[in-house]
C-alpha cells in the first residue's frame, strides 16, 4: 500500500481472525519510500530470528523481501547463528 | 541532568510507589541521578503478570557489525522507579555475535512494566542493532507464545519539540482496548495526551507528568481520560521533546497485543510502503488478514490511495500484471482518520 501525500500517516495490522480465541497479529511498520530505496550493496541485518527442529515447538522464522523498485533486484541472504557463524546462504 | 527537585521528585515517587515488592531499598540507598548519554529506548519491556494468569517478558536482542568487540548499556525505568545511573547493566558485544539475555527486566530493581533505555560505547548508536519481544505464554492453557516485536528507537529519530506525535487508537474499541505509553528520553516533563475522533474533534484530553527517564502506560486510554470509548480514534501526545510514545491496542478475548509506534507529521512529499499485507486462509480455519489506518494530519482534504502489488507482479498505473490488484481511494480531511481493510484481497498464497 502506497500514499504519496505529505502528513498522511500509515499503520497496519495483519492478523488471524475466525477463531473462537480472538485475533492475533502484528503491527507492521509502513516505510517511507526513499528509506526503502537501498543504493549498491547495501547490507541489512535482522537479529532474534529462531528455528525449532521439532515443527510442534518452539519457533519458525519467516523472512520476506520486498524489492520497491521497477528493476529487478537480487537479494543475498545469509543466516548466521548466534556466535556469528555462517550457517547458510540464499 | 535534571534538577535538585527533579531528583527530590523521583525519590519520593519511588517510596511511595514502591509497594510491598520494593521493601529492600528503605534499606538500600538509591542513587537517583539518571543516566546521561541515552542513545535510545525500547518504549515497552515487561515482567510482571497479565491477565488470565499469563506473565509476561521481554527478551533482547543486539548485535554489532563495526568493531571487535562494543559495549551496550542498558538502563530501565518507569514513572515510580526512573532510570538511575547507577542501575543500569553493561553488555558487551561481539563483532558479529548476538547478545540474548532472557527476561531483561528481571535484573532491574523495580517493579515491571517499564521502558528500556540504552546506549552503546565503542560505536555510532547507528551501527548498533537493538531489537526486543515482549511475549508471553497463551492465556486459558493453550500452548506456546504469543507477544509483539520492538525495535530499539534512537533519540536522533525522534521529534523536535512541540511536534505532536500520532497513535492510532483501536479501529473497534468495543472489542480491543486502546493504551498508551509513553517514555520520558531526558529531564522531567509534562505531557498531554489528547484523543482525537474519526473527524479529528479533540474528545478528551489529559496532562502527565514524567519524571526523567520515566515511563508510563495509560491502560484503557478513554477509562484513563474519563470519556466514551470511540472506534476509529487516535491519540496524540505532545510536549517537550524527547519523548517516545505508542499505542498497545490489545485484543479483549485473546489478549494478544499490537503495539503502534508513534508517527509525526513531515513536509515532503513521500510515499508509503507497508511491506506485505494478506488476505488468506490460515491454520484451523481462520483467515490472516491485514486492515490500514491513514490520518491526514494536515493541511486540505485529500484522496489517499490505497494499492496493492502482489508478490511476483509489476504495476502499470493501477492494473498489476501476474496477479490480482485492487485499488481503493479515500477521502480524509484534516486530522480525520481513513481506513481500509483487506486492500490486499486475493493476493495468493505466496505473500504470506
Amino acid at each position: 500500500m502506497t500514499t504519496p501525500f505529505p502528513n498522511k500517516l500509515l499503520w497496519s495490522r495483519t492478523y488471524n481472525a475466525g477463531g473462537t480465541s480472538g485475533t492475533f497479529g502484528q503491527e507492521l511498520p509502513a516505510i517511507f519510500d526513499d528509506e526503502s530505496k537501498i543504493a549498491g550493496d547495501a547490507t541489512g541485518t535482522l537479529i532474534g530470528l529462531s528455528q525449532s527442529a521439532d515443527a510442534n515447538t518452539g519457533y519458525r522464522s519467516a523472512l520476506g523481501l520486498l524489492n520497491t523498485g521497477y528493476n529487478a533486484a537480487i537479494f543475498k541472504v545469509e543466516l548466521f547463528d548466534s556466535d556469528g557463524n555462517l550457517k547458510g546462504t540464499l | 541532568m535534571g534538577t535538585r527537585t527533579d531528583q527530590l521528585a523521583r525519590t519520593v515517587g519511588l517510596v511511595l510507589g514502591g509497594g510491598a515488592g520494593m521493601l529492600g531499598f528503605a534499606t538500600t540507598p538509591v542513587h537517583a541521578e539518571p543516566p546521561s548519554s541515552i542513545h535510545g529506548t525500547v518504549a515497552m519491556a515487561a515482567d510482571n503478570p497479565g491477565k488470565h494468569g499469563m506473565h509476561w517478558r521481554t527478551q533482547l536482542w543486539a548485535s554489532q557489525e563495526a568493531v571487535d568487540r562494543a559495549m551496550l548499556r542498558v538502563c530501565a525505568g518507569n514513572e515510580a522507579h526512573p532510570a538511575a545511573a547507577s542501575e543500569c547493566q553493561q553488555f558487551p558485544v561481539a563483532k558479529g555475535k548476538v547478545l540474548t539475555p532472557e527476561n531483561v527486566l528481571s535484573g532491574f530493581p523495580l517493579t515491571p512494566p517499564a521502558a528500556l533505555y540504552f546506549s552503546w560505547d565503542g560505536i555510532p548508536a547507528e551501527q548498533g542493532v537493538v531489537f526486543t519481544r515482549t511475549y508471553t505464554v497463551a492465556p486459558n492453557g493453550q500452548p506456546g507464545t504469543f507477544g509483539q516485536g520492538a525495535h530499539g528507537q534512537l533519540l536522533t529519530t525522534l521529534p523536535a519539540a512541540g511536534v505532536s506525535q500520532i497513535v492510532p487508537l483501536a479501529l473497534d474499541a468495543l472489542t480491543f482496548r486502546s493504551n498508551v505509553g509513553i517514555a520520558n528520553l531526558g529531564s522531567a516533563k509534562t505531557v498531554t495526551v489528547r484523543v482525537r475522533n474519526t473527524q479529528g474533534v479533540v474528545v478528551g484530553e489529559k496532562a502527565y507528568t514524567l519524571p526523567a527517564f520515566g515511563w508510563r502506560q495509560l491502560n484503557d486510554v478513554f477509562l484513563e481520560l474519563g470519556i466514551a470509548t470511540y472506534s476509529y480514534s487516535f491519540a496524540e501526545p505532545f510536549g517537550t521533546a524527547p519523548f517516545a510514545a505508542y499505542a498497545s491496542i490489545a485484543d479483549n478475548t485473546s489478549g494478544d497485543p499490537t503495539t503502534m509506534p508513534a508517527k509525526w507529521a513531515y513536509d515532503a512529499q513521500r510515499g508509503l510502503f507497508i511491506p506485505v499485507a494478506a488476505r488468506l486462509p490460515g491454520y484451523t480455519g481462520t483467515q490472516w488478514r491485514t486492515d490500514a489506518v491513514a490520518i491526514n494530519w494536515q493541511g486540505a482534504e485529500k484522496e489517499i490511495l490505497f494499492s496493492s502489488r502482489c508478490r511476483t507482479g509489476t504495476t502499470t498505473g493501477t492494473q498489476t500484471h501476474g496477479c490480482w490488484s485492487s485499488t481503493r481511494t479515500r477521502r480524509s480531511s484534516h486530522g480525520r482518520t481513513s481506513s481500509a481493510r483487506s486492500t490486499a484481497s486475493t493476493i495468493p498464497k505466496e505473500v504470506s
